[in-house]
């Protein structure tokens, strides 16, 4: 007996000494990430992610919360109201969205956390041992990177240039900014680098959302473009290098142009409202022909929604878009290809609707026409038969439309027409789209060159122009000699109008280098002194006008030359002092 | 590859506990007694006696070189049959020097045993081991089980330590039955992070870590299963009357338990079987629960009376005629003889709209369906008293070789709430035994069953908030839920809303074997599994609900799509095995020394899964199957964790001539939460004594019978904040199971798709224990032959490498782990001190302690910033501070306003605006006669935050003290124990602490007549406001200031027991060893300076309108019937 007791003290001494190495114990609810990165799957699973890095509706229509969307047309001169921002009055702040390491649980959000994880999966990629599976993936990874590096350069210039994970005793931590040319150079790096391994995803393939070539040339085009008129237009104009991206960006988007996978969105049976309700598409009777996503082969790469699958929950359609002012409503041509100075068939600002008569199509379904129906998505608000009889418009949405606030000027782009619940529309958010890069090419090519054949514009900026204009003469050179137009001129109105609340407008301002000039020009609106507001919209008496009449939504715009680029967060330069201020912040 | 062996390894380990422990168990039970000699050879009979004469029962009497013996039964008689020859026998009792006697030819044997003094001494437990009191070198309190007697309804045995243990302040935070939430601080704070004193029962850790059953995925409700089994609510279960003694580890001597012991270890030591002869032991009561401190509530009358004045006082000089609130308040003060006004027609429309046009008795409301004039007051409406009691049993014997003690419990305590179920059910069942094998091998074991039931309202949360207003009915006119338009009464919440029941299961088990290898050296080896079950079940169904006509009005609240049935399932495996040697030895005379040297390993698993149905068919029937919606409406998730530490540990005692003492504590601590690199960490404890009674220049001062000077120092650890792997990167892994309304996932192709990546958070490989160095010095005392003893301890701690976030620049890309950055120093000091004395025949003692703590957040964090009112951690600043403004007075007058309202324009306080008008017309007037004034500290003609706060105190309490006192004569018995706090700074936030916070809710009366007012100047509290007419008056006044923190220094009555022994001749008679009756009382009485009606122990955030939690439940007074009888 004594000796077996003896034995279990022996072995229990010998258990204790010998617990060292039960202490390696692996998480049981979660997968470490020695488990993982193992199949092509994993590496799929981790590209999927990057997707909620894309643009959406919340970037371009949402402005509860300015400081959260850069890219917002309201920072920029064709919006019905300003902020901080466009009127060149903000701050430095102590952290902004973008420049941060911030996570949402475990989804990045700003900008340096997507970075993070991008290379971390590029990371893994360098050991995996069958790197030919997952090619498709290290690509959309590189795309990815591009994706989130033009967002800075965009915003902040050149900044500091990663291309691997950082420990937190990493000296890098700590260093300068990379100049802005090597930020660019990075961005197209890795664009080249992903074009020739991602696979063309049109909509009709299994994989459709995700990036293709197609996108990524887009892509690419788009930060050419960029990158290219800037450095044409800056203070001191870097020539060489201006042309070498210009010629980047008609390569990439020519590309885009010849593979012949995509189409502007112009259903005969929508006519000449196709574009409208491209913005609103969606598999439920969204429009009056029926038309469903299938037949959108315009968006390159599209944020996908679905109201079964994936809502906006945004309440997009009470938001909307697209009400503008009086230097966006007077940007639309007239139906002879015309500006409002020039044509014969403006009918000038008497009636409130004046404006509104022979102008670009689009016009009538951006803005909403004084007098008109309109509908928005909620139950009791919305089409019931999509004929605009009687019965539909005793529902219609605060019509007929009086403005009575604002700049006067209202907007019917993003909001639904058909009855959905608040918060549920499923239409797509074009990331990129084909539009876009026919204006590249059009854009990119008279840049390079100084001129622009009618062969390329009709290859091009033509299809956008004439898309909902069937009748609208062409722009040609011809046509542009002989009515005093400048070609530069109609190319940026042909963009400004056809990406209008899409998030383009205020980087185009700072990369022609004419924010300056723009957003120092008083904000207005309808024209009310000697029309016929004075008695629809006679509580406008009081608002300030200027010397036409034109009611001053915001006169207070400063924005100079500091305000091209972002200052970097106070919080950050504290943290690290290397970190130089951007010109005029300091 | 590596980890898996690992992992194989550690499976077959588990299995070597288990069959360990089994063995161990079986053993356990081998019969208690052993059975006569059965040979035929000679008896020997003879009566034993100390050395007063006195018969001693319960001798063992062992034939020696054999394992045959026998006991003395109650009159020190023995009958012991032996084989014929020369044969010793062997008389033993504890606390007498063993003897042996050769039998001889005798066949009577009498013997005297003689007091062994050295044992008679009194020991303490001590981290593996127990140490002589006389010669300990720590800081270190016994608490002994005298303290859960004559207590009634004991939910946790912490709630009978508040007051009793110097240097440990005692906190709760509800009186909810099982959800007390205990809380205690050994020698104030340790870190930020929190630091909770270890728990030791019987040599085996309880869990201290934050096992959660909640579920965060699931979103249930606020009210599951108090989120954590471990720590202080691992004790909600065990039953008090198990407990034989408890001894807190205060200073350096917790050093021995290292990595967790830096918020000190307290060491439970549960009952054993003590006398030779058999016991059996009823301990019963009955108690009487009664509604404690509760604000004081308006009645309808004065409600609307001070609602008038107040909204008045609003609109300061103009008419508040048209204001819906002054319309309301009019009607209260003249409510109309039926009780209500019914704004439904009589057409038989069951859901009109009603309007001020379509009923001139409704001041404006546009959802309501009556206006009702009760007089309800919530407090008696929802809260009552409630009968409580509880039963225990034991049974326990020695014999010669073993002794086991069988222990049963029942414990019912009810609740206050008088609506729905609320309860708390306690159930115990403990066997503890031990088994004499041979002078050299002895095996104790102790299994305890424990289960507690926990019932309460899924919508408890409805009766913690701010009730409604007076003059609602409870019921409708049918007896049915009453709303006010959206506002859903709490009693028919807690009623109707379906029953929310946590059952948690304990099963403890630990054997003890100890083996005497030589004479001075023994092995000890403990093996203890804690198993932990928790099941709560969660239905919350849905409620209809009516007008006070009883006719339908509202849709269902919640409705059935909301209503759901939820599961939730705990399982936790706590396993430890420890063993180490001790040695003993006193070499030539002077020279003691000892030493313990062993090992450890522990580990934890904790499995965790919910399921949860919502939409279900029946609000009478709760089960998984009966959900009736989609799958979105259905959810299942998961938990599982699991860690282990691994240890090495040892003491070192030398002391000569049990003069001068030293003492060294080391521990080596490995944790699997750490990477293996960075995994083992030292901590030690050093400590020394001088026992100057013992030195013969003071053994000369006749006066002083016990004098000894301690000091200590050495290092702790805490883990609070370490997560289990902090040192894996882990990969998350998502998809959606919310359906179409969770943007998170893209869709690629027809579905949304599963996202992956690393988690946010950096790896941490250097992150490591908080170390905290402590040092200590005491001194013991004890004059006029100790009737008067005590102690007094000063101690410094000092938290160098406490965890924190640390920020690094944003192209890190993630979330810094946190790091050792900051310094906490905590210092203070305790004192114990009793009399004791016998006048006559009454002997009585008196005794009390006191202990304070100051800490400071010595380097925190660069961007700490005050702002009003609580700060949890400001740099410079002890945890807890509350900042505010300078009160300067009370504003009388119209150039006291003035000058108030100039420092107004660019102030950032919350004032009033005053504006006037181009006419220069005032339309609004700022701060009027009657507000109250604040200092601008930094005169800068403005008052901002954070330069014009001022320090206003610390929300821990200071100077915890605790006096107690009893005495004795004849067969009665009276004890009184008094606790408080001398000082501590309360701010109480939220629409209770001031009048109308919220207007269409019950009203504290607190100020009622005691604001100021043109007749009335020297009024305590400022102007009546209820934040109409767009100016919140409330907010500016009542803001964070000198004048409106709260004294929450308080006394109280803990408890107050007398009872009566019945004379023994009378009880023999019906063959009863003792009977006593007693009568006690708990909080029965109490002197605070709070001024809002709530306990001096409720917190700061109890009068926060919402969310609160169970701290609303009030605080209750406990009258105790109960009776002791011992067989």
């Amino acid at each position: 007996m004594k000796t077996i007791r003896i034995k279990y003290a022996v072995i229990i001494v010998v258990l204790l000494f010998g617990c060292k190495d039960q202490l390696d114990l692996e998480p049981l609810d979660s997968i470490s990430d020695e488990n993982f990165w193992k199949s092509a799957n994993d590496f799929k699973l981790a590209a999927n992610q990057f997707y909620t890095f894309e643009r959406s509706f919340i970037d371009v229509v949402n402005n509860t919360n300015p400081e959260n969307t850069p890219h917002h047309d309201n920072r920029a001169d064709f919006a019905g109201e300003g902020n901080a921002w466009s009127r060149g009055q903000n701050t430095i702040p102590a952290t902004d969205n973008v420049w941060n390491s911030n996570y949402s649980g475990n989804r990045p959000t700003g900008a340096w956390s997507r970075i993070r994880v991008i290379n971390y999966l590029l990371n893994e990629a360098a050991t995996y041992p069958r790197p030919e599976e997952i090619v498709v993936y290290v690509a959309e990874a590189k795309f990815f990177r591009a994706y989130v590096y033009f967002e800075l350069l965009q915003l902040y210039g050149g900044v500091p240039v990663i291309d691997k994970l950082y420990a937190i005793d990493s000296p890098e931590l700590y260093g300068k900014r990379n100049t802005r040319d090597e930020t660019a150079d990075f961005i197209i790096a890795d664009l080249n680098a992903a074009i020739p391994d991602l696979p063309e995803v049109p909509n009709t393939d299994a994989n459709y959302g995700r990036a293709g070539k197609s996108a990524a040339r887009a892509f690419l085009s788009r930060v050419a473009l960029f990158e290219g008129t800037w450095q044409k237009t800056m203070t001191n104009p870097n020539t060489t290098r201006a042309n070498a991206l210009l010629d980047m960006a008609i390569a990439a988007s020519d590309a885009v142009i010849s593979s012949g996978l995509y189409s502007l969105f112009q259903p005969p049976t929508l006519g000449d409202s196709a574009q409208k309700y491209m913005f609103i598409l969606e598999n439920q009777k969204s429009n009056p022909a029926g038309i469903v996503k299938s037949a959108n082969k315009e968006y390159i790469l599209a944020n996908r929604y679905d109201q079964s699958i994936r809502q906006i929950r945004l309440d997009i359609s009470r938001i909307g878009g697209g009400g503008g002012n009086k230097s966006y409503a007077d940007l639309f041509l007239c139906k002879d290809g015309l500006p409002v100075d020039k044509s014969p068939l403006f009918q000038g600002y008497a009636k409130m609707n004046s404006e509104f008569k022979n102008r670009d199509n689009r016009m009538k379904y951006t803005m909403k026409i004084p007098g008109g129906y309109y509908w928005k998505g909620y139950v009791n608000l919305a089409r019931i038969n999509w004929l605009g009889d009687a019965a539909e418009k005793a529902q219609a949405d605060a019509s007929p439309f009086l403005p009575n606030s604002g700049s006067g000027y209202g907007g019917q782009k993003w909001i639904a027409e058909r009855s959905v619940p608040q918060s549920q529309e499923g239409y797509d958010y074009p990331v990129i789209r084909y539009a876009e890069v026919l204006l590249n090419y059009a854009e990119a090519v008279f840049e390079r060159t100084g001129t622009i054949s009618d062969a390329d514009l009709d290859k091009s900026l033509n299809l956008v122009r004439l898309r909902v204009n069937k009748t609208m003469p062409k722009l040609s050179n011809s046509f542009a000699s002989l009515n005093g137009l400048d070609m530069q001129t109609e190319i940026r109105r042909e963009r400004s109008i056809e990406l209008n609340a899409e998030g383009f407008r205020i980087d185009d301002l700072k990369r022609w280098h004419i924010a300056v000039a723009v957003l120092t020009q008083p904000l207005l609106g309808i024209k009310w002194t000697g029309t016929e507001y004075v008695t629809k919209w006679p509580a406008a008496s009081s608002l300030p006008k200027d010397a036409n009449g034109n009611i001053i939504v915001d006169a207070s715009r400063s924005f100079s030359d500091k305000n091209y680029l972002l200052p970097i967060p106070s919080q950050q330069i504290l943290l690290n002092p290397n970190l130089e201020q951007n010109p005029g912040w300091q | 590859m590596n980890k898996r062996l690992h992992f194989h390894n550690l499976l077959i380990w588990s299995k070597k506990t288990v069959l360990l422990l089994a063995f161990l168990l079986s053993i356990s039970v081998v019969s208690t007694r052993a059975t006569g000699w059965q040979g035929t050879d000679k008896r020997i009979s003879g009566k034993i006696l100390d050395e007063s004469g006195q018969a001693l029962p319960g001798v063992n009497i062992l034939v020696k070189g054999t394992t045959e013996g026998t006991t003395s039964d109650a009159d020190g008689k023995y009958v012991l049959t032996v084989p014929d020859g020369q044969v010793t026998l062997v008389f033993s009792f504890i606390g007498y020097t063993t003897q042996e006697v050769p039998a001889d030819s005798r066949s009577v044997i009498d013997i005297s045993l003689i007091n062994d003094v050295q044992a008679l001494q009194e020991v303490v437990v001590v981290g593996y081991g127990e140490q002589k009191k006389e010669t300990l070198t720590g800081a270190v309190t016994t608490a002994d089980n005298k303290l859960f007697q004559n207590r009634g309804m004991i939910d946790n045995p912490m709630s009978a330590l508040q007051g009793q243990i110097a240097g440990a302040v005692i906190t709760r935070s509800s009186a909810a039955p099982g959800r007390n939430s205990w809380n205690i601080q050994i020698r104030g704070a340790t870190s930020v992070n929190g630091s909770q004193p270890l728990i030791v029962i019987d040599g085996i850790p309880v869990s201290s870590d934050g096992v959660s059953s909640t579920d965060g995925t699931l979103g249930s409700s606020s009210t599951n299963s108090g989120g954590n089994l471990g720590g202080t609510n691992a004790l909600n279960s065990i039953n008090p009357n198990d407990i034989e003694s408890m001894t807190v580890l205060k200073d350096a001597s917790a050093a021995i338990y290292g990595a967790r012991a830096a918020g000190g270890v307290i060491l439970i030591t549960t009952k054993r079987a003590k006398s030779g002869k058999p016991v059996i032991q009823y301990d019963g009561s009955v108690s009487i629960k009664k509604i404690g401190l509760q604000p004081h509530l308006l009645n309808v009358r004065q409600f609307g009376t001070y609602l008038s004045e107040a909204v008045t006082n609003d609109f300061v000089g103009a008419s508040p005629a048209n204001s819906l609130w002054y319309k309301f308040g009019q009607q209260m003060m003249n409510p109309p003889a039926s009780g209500y006004y019914d704004f439904t027609d009589n057409t038989g429309n069951t859901n009109p709209v009603p309007s001020t046009s379509n009923n001139p008795n409704n001041p404006g409301f546009g959802d309501v369906k009556d206006l009702t004039f009760f007089d309800t007051n919530w407090v008696d409406a929802l809260w009552g008293s409630a009968t409580t009691s509880q039963h225990n049993l034991s049974i326990s014997n020695r014999g010669d070789k073993s002794g086991y003690r069988v222990s049963l419990g029942y414990m019912d305590d009810q609740s206050l709430l008088k609506w729905g179920n609320n309860s708390n059910k306690r159930y115990n069942a403990r066997l503890s035994h031990d088994y004499t094998f041979s002078d050299k091998l002895k095996l104790e074991t102790n299994v305890s069953l424990e289960k507690s039931v926990v019932v309460m309202p899924t919508m408890i949360g409805a009766v913690m908030g701010q009730y409604q207003q007076p003059g609602i009915p409870l019921a409708s006119l049918n007896g049915k839920a009453y709303s006010w338009g959206t506002q859903y009464m709490p009693n028919s919440q807690a009623k109707y809303g379906g029953d929310n029941k946590e059952s948690i299961t304990r099963l403890y088990t630990n054997a003890k074997i100890t083996y005497s290898i030589l004479k001075d050296l023994k092995f000890v080896g403990i093996a203890g599994m804690n198993n932990t079950f928790s099941n709560v079940d969660t239905q919350q169904n849905s409620i209809q609900w009516y007008n006070y006509t009883g006719t339908i009005q509202a849709a269902d609240n919640p409705t059935q799509a909301a209503s759901y049935y939820q599961k939730q399932n705990t399982t936790n495996v706590y396993s430890n095995l420890n063993g180490y040697f001790t040695y003993n030895s006193t070499i030539g005379n002077d020279h003691n020394i000892g030493a313990t040297l062993g090992g450890q390993y522990e580990t934890e698993k904790n499995d965790y899964f919910s399921a949860r149905t919502s939409y279900i068919a029946s609000n009478e029937v709760g089960s998984l199957n009966l959900g009736i919606g989609d799958a979105t409406t259905k959810g299942v998730t998961e938990a599982k964790s699991q860690w282990a530490i691994g240890s090495y540990f040892s003491r070192l005692n030398y002391n000569y001539k049990s003069k001068y003492l030293v003492e060294g504590n080391l521990r080596y601590d490995g944790s699997s939460r750490f990477d293996a690199a960075h995994r083992w960490k030292f901590f030690y404890g050093a400590s020394a004594g001088w026992i100057l009674s013992q030195e013969e220049f003071i053994q000369s001062i006749p006066f002083i019978s016990n004098l000894k000077v301690r000091a200590s120092i050495g290092s702790t650890g805490n883990q609070n904040g370490i997560g289990l792997y902090d040192y894996i990167q882990l990969t998350s892994i998502s998809s959606n199971t919310t359906g179409a309304t969770d943007g998170t996932y893209p869709i690629i192709g027809a579905g949304t798709v599963v996202t992956a990546g690393p988690t946010a958070s950096l790896v941490s490989l250097n992150r490591t224990w908080e170390k905290v160095q402590t040092q200590n010095i005491g001194i013991d005392f004890g004059f006029l032959e100790n009737r008067l003893a005590g102690s007094f301890d000063y101690f410094v701690k000092d938290n160098t490498n406490m965890l924190l976030n640390q920020t690094l620049p944003a192209v890190l890309g993630a979330t810094a782990p946190q790091a050792n950055l900051g310094h906490l120093r905590t210092n203070g000091w305790e004192l114990a001190i009793g009399w004791r004395d016998q006048i006559g025949q009454v002997t009585y003692r008196v005794g009390g302690n006191i202990t304070d703590n100051k800490n400071k957040l010595v380097s925190y964090s660069a961007n700490s910033i005050k702002t009003s009112g609580y700060n949890n951690t400001v740099e410079g600043y002890p945890i807890g501070s509350y900042f505010g403004l300078q009160y300067a007075g009370r504003a009388q007058t119209a150039e006291d306003a003035a000058t108030m309202n100039a420092l107004y324009p660019n102030s950032t306080v919350g004032a009033p605006a005053r504006t006037v008008n181009g006419a220069g017309t005032v339309i609004t007037p700022g701060i009027r006669p009657g507000d109250n004034m604040f200092v601008d500290q930094n005169g800068d003609g403005k008052l901002t935050t954070p330069e014009d706060l001022v320090y206003l105190g610390r929300n821990d309490p200071r100077y915890s003290f605790g006096f107690n006192m009893g005495l004795e004569w004849k067969g009665f018995d009276f004890g009184a124990i008094f606790q408080g706090v001398g000082k501590r700074t309360i701010y109480r936030e939220g629409a209770w602490a001031r009048p109308f916070g919220a207007i269409f809710v019950s009203q504290a009366d607190f100020w009622a007549g005691k604001t100021w007012s043109p007749t009335n100047t020297d009024a305590f509290y400022p102007n009546l406001a209820s934040g109409q007419n767009g100016i919140n008056y409330n907010n500016y006044n009542y803001q964070p200031s000198t004048w409106s923190v709260q004294n929450g220094a308080y006394l109280r009555l803990k408890n107050i027991t007398l009872g009566y022994t019945l004379p023994n001749g009378l009880t023999q008679k019906i063959k009863i060893e003792k009977l006593r009756v007693y009568v006690s009382g708990n909080d029965i009485w109490e002197i605070t300076k709070i001024r809002d009606g709530w306990d001096p122990e409720t917190s700061r955030t109890v009068g926060n309108s919402g969310g609160v939690g169970l701290e609303r439940y009030p605080f209750y007074r406990l009258v105790t019937f109960g009776v002791n009888v011992t067989l």
